[in-house]
């Protein structure tokens, strides 16, 4: 076999049964990876309306045909599952090492499926796979656990899932290795409801590729393409944390729960440099980097002195820093590793901002927070109630169930930065671009899914050369024209990325003159010997992109979904570049139908068309669609 | 000329890049398993050590092996002659820097050879996206050390100062 590994591992965890099934070649040929492959097993595993902390829902990790080899920044990989924080799809992609040495043990794709009787872990050692014992494990934290299990077989690659996923918290990640998760739609709290602690892996099989000169020199020139570009520099040194001056200048950078869009306080704060002063020792990457945009940090002076971790990026900057009104790294870096060890995802953090506004607005007393005083800023409240939600003591546990019945109990659901269920990670008001991809992203609304980042790192003039078909304005992130094709474009190539399994950041940032869909389809080739080229690859991504969002129609999830929280429809930033500027919803209801259109899907019901499905043979889905009257035709 | 790989743990990012290209190089598979450098990791310290073997002045394997399968070749690398190997793994056992490695599908002992095929250009060397490997000549080693162990004992002092100036 090249390029996959050729084999899908299920574990049934409520019969203790570990089978192995060969990969059908003409699904991996039309669904490439785990992105798409595990979405059509979620489909045909899980039946419509499985609630999703039930054994009958399953969880898919996996890496796709070009993870493992040589190939420049595909050391990434993927999850798919139903998620219990929005009911949508769950998908997440996480970097590190466990993908690669999945697929090295000979395997594609990971299934977790039932529930175990008393907590486990599972052990992968090439062909011998076991069901361990995890009651040792069972209540530690995500790190403990990693300890516990290198002791026991050595230093190898685990996903762990710390208090908060064993507790079902909404939106507990699942962790991989250390500091790197797939966050944001409760992957953790998939793992926790099936008593599953933690995976570990050992592979020595490795990965073979089936045009080998061709694939080295194609590598090769992959590699120079990414270090020859002209973001290279700053991403290498910096990683995302050197984006914030760009979105200084917008005036976007998320501040208190969105009330500002300006951070002047915290200025040298979010000079990029700071961190590298403060906390950064060294560059850090994930496996056949050429990047290496993480970091190895380690606070070297205050409350937080020795504090040290990998992978403080951008994401618990902002939501440690200007969301929370902080601006200490040594904070971030405390922050992070709790949030890593407790198995929190970092949106959920975010819900302490939003305490923070209702205390600041006086809507709720410290008598709701267990006598905290949840201030801006204050750090100690903030560790304690990350503490207090992966526990589920007291206001954690109210927290701990989500957006929705923490607004039952202390009101303020206006103060919710949601947007299509999920907690935003960017602004909406004035980007269009930003608006747009998280009001239709499939997962809710954040940057992981469709957000065309080249729209503002490239120029105009290479996105107008590239694509001449899109309008002129495609490039102004602020206009709502050429938005739907470019979210449309994006949204595909994303679900191709998750699938190979490459870095986002290999492509999309650093498009001008990066590595193309062309230049991955003849990678693709000549690993696998099947052959792809630019339009076969993106009707791929397309086929999964359609079928995610078919998989939340068929869930009961129409065009009704598509909400933004009126924080962003009602209130404006009071001053900075966007002042003044509210959410248009006319505006982008607009860009809304013209997208699902583009897609395929009808603008009224949200729906997707017939012969959408038909054209991307996807007959499984009308068949079943058709049962449930959720198909126009 | 006689030349060194150089390992410096300050710049490696922990990609294993190095790892990937040797396996693929010595035995045509992408198998961390199965390369003859590797990257050490302590992930809870962020202290990531790629190595392979020195090249010892005396080699210790090759004194030990028991049919003379290990010799050192006109450029100064230790190599074993696979042929002549009954792998007995002696070498696997006294080597003080573990740079011994044992395949575990072929189920020989292995060890780098510099990339002798390909004219001893080590391609972990060429492939390192940090520059945390480096290719030199015999000599130098001595003299990075030296320089390292001096930046050191400057970077204690000047911390020491700075710690009184604090107190004061």
């Amino acid at each position: 076999m090249y390029g996959w590994a050729g084999t899908i591992l299920t574990i049934d965890l409520s019969k203790e049964q570990i089978i192995k099934e060969p990969l059908d070649m003409a699904t991996a040929e039309k669904f490439l990876g785990p992105d798409g492959i595990g979405l059509k097993l979620l489909w045909e595993r899980v039946p419509a309306g499985t609630p999703p902390l039930d054994p009958a829902n399953i969880i898919c990790f996996g890496s796709g045909p070009l993870t493992g080899t040589f190939c420049p920044n595909s050391g990434k990989m993927s999850s798919v599952f139903k998620s219990p924080t929005t009911g949508l799809i769950g998908v997440g992609a996480a970097g590190g090492f466990f993908g690669p040495e999945l697929k090295e043990a000979g395997y594609d794709l990971l299934v977790l499926m039932g529930k175990a009787k008393k907590p486990v872990w599972i052990w992968i050692d090439d062909d011998t796979v076991e069901i361990r014992d995890a009651a040792h494990m069972w209540g530690k934290t995500a790190w403990e656990a990693i300890d516990i299990i290198q002791e026991e077989v050595g230093d190898v690659p685990t996903i762990t899932i710390g208090p908060a996923g064993e507790n079902q918290m909404f939106n507990a990640h699942a962790l991989i290795m250390r500091s790197r998760s797939i966050g944001g739609t409760g992957a953790g709290a998939v793992m926790g409801s099936k008593n599953v602690k933690a995976i570990g892996v050992r592979g020595t099989k490795g990965v073979q590729v089936y045009r080998p000169d061709e694939f080295m020199k194609k590598c090769k020139e992959a590699k120079d393409k990414i270090i020859n570009n002209p973001v290279y520099a700053s991403f290498a040194r910096y990683g995302t944390p050197g984006w914030t001056p760009t979105l200084i200048t917008q005036g976007v950078m998320p501040t208190r729960n969105f009330q500002e869009g300006i951070f002047p306080e915290g200025e040298e704060f979010l000079d990029p440099e700071t961190p590298c002063k403060e906390i950064f020792v060294k560059s850090d990457a994930c496996e056949s980097c050429v990047i290496h945009c993480g970091h190895w940090c380690e606070v070297r002076s205050g409350p937080y002195k020795g504090t040290k971790t990998e992978g403080v990026e951008y994401y618990a900057e902002y939501m440690f820093g200007p969301y929370m009104d902080c601006a200490d790294w040594g904070f971030i870096v405390k922050a992070s590793v709790e949030c890593n060890s407790l198995g929190i995802g970092f949106g959920s953090a975010g819900m302490i901002a939003w305490l923070m506004e209702l205390y600041q607005r006086g809507m709720i007393s410290k008598e709701d927070v267990d006598g905290l005083e949840p201030t801006w800023g204050n750090q100690e409240v903030i560790l304690e109630l990350l503490r207090k939600m992966a526990y589920r003591e007291g206001v954690g546990d109210i927290l701990a169930q989500g957006w929705e019945k923490a607004a039952e109990k202390f009101g303020g659901a206006e103060f919710q930065p949601i947007i299509t269920r999920l907690a935003s990670t960017e602004c909406p008001r004035a980007r269009m671009d930003v608006a747009l991809s998280h009001l239709t992203s499939v997962r809710g609304g954040d940057h992981n899914k469709s957000l065309p980042y080249f729209a503002w790192v490239c120029s105009p003039e290479y996105i107008r050369k590239n694509w001449p078909e899109w309008p002129k304005e495609t490039a102004d992130i602020y206009s709502p024209i050429g938005k739907p094709e470019i979210v449309d474009w994006t949204e595909d190539w994303k679900c191709v990325i998750d699938s190979l399994t490459c870095c986002y950041w290999s492509t999309s940032v650093l498009q001008a003159g990066g590595n193309s869909p062309a230049d991955y389809a003849e990678l693709l080739t000549y690993a696998t010997g099947v052959e792809y080229d630019e339009e076969k690859l993106m009707e791929v991504g397309r086929r999964i992109a359609v079928l995610e969002r078919a998989f939340n129609v068929r869930e009961g999830w129409g065009r009704d979904v598509y909400q933004m929280s009126r924080m962003f429809i009602d209130k404006a930033f009071p001053r900075g570049p966007q002042a003044g500027v509210k959410a248009d919803m006319k505006v982008i209801n607009k860009m809304v139908d013209k997208f699902l259109e583009r897609k395929g899907f009808d603008a009224k019901t949200g729906y997707p068309r017939k012969e959408t499905l038909e054209q991307l043979g996807l007959d499984f889905a009308i068949k079943q669609l058709k049962k449930q009257g959720r198909i126009i035709e | 000329m006689k030349q060194l790989i150089i390992f410096d743990p300050e710049k490696c990012c922990g990609c294993k890049r190095c790892e990937k290209i040797c396996s693929w190089v010595h035995d045509q598979v992408f198998s961390k398993a199965r390369a003859r450098v590797r990257t050490i990791k302590w992930e809870t310290e962020g202290v990531y050590l790629p190595l392979s073997c020195f090249q010892c002045e005396t080699p210790f394997c090759m004194e030990v092996c028991p049919v003379g399968a290990i010799d050192k070749d006109e450029m100064g690398v230790v190599i074993i002659d696979e042929e002549r190997c009954v792998n007995c793994r002696l070498c696997l056992q006294v080597c003080p820097f573990g740079m011994i490695d044992f395949n575990p599908v072929t189920r020989q002992v292995v060890k780098c050879d510099m990339c002798k095929e390909l004219g001893y250009k080590p391609q972990c060397v060429e492939e390192c996206p940090a520059e945390a490997l480096r290719l030199a000549p015999l000599d130098e080693r001595a003299g990075l050390l030296k320089r390292r162990a001096a930046m050191e004992t400057l970077r204690k002092q000047r911390e020491m100062v700075l710690d009184k100036t604090t107190m004061d």
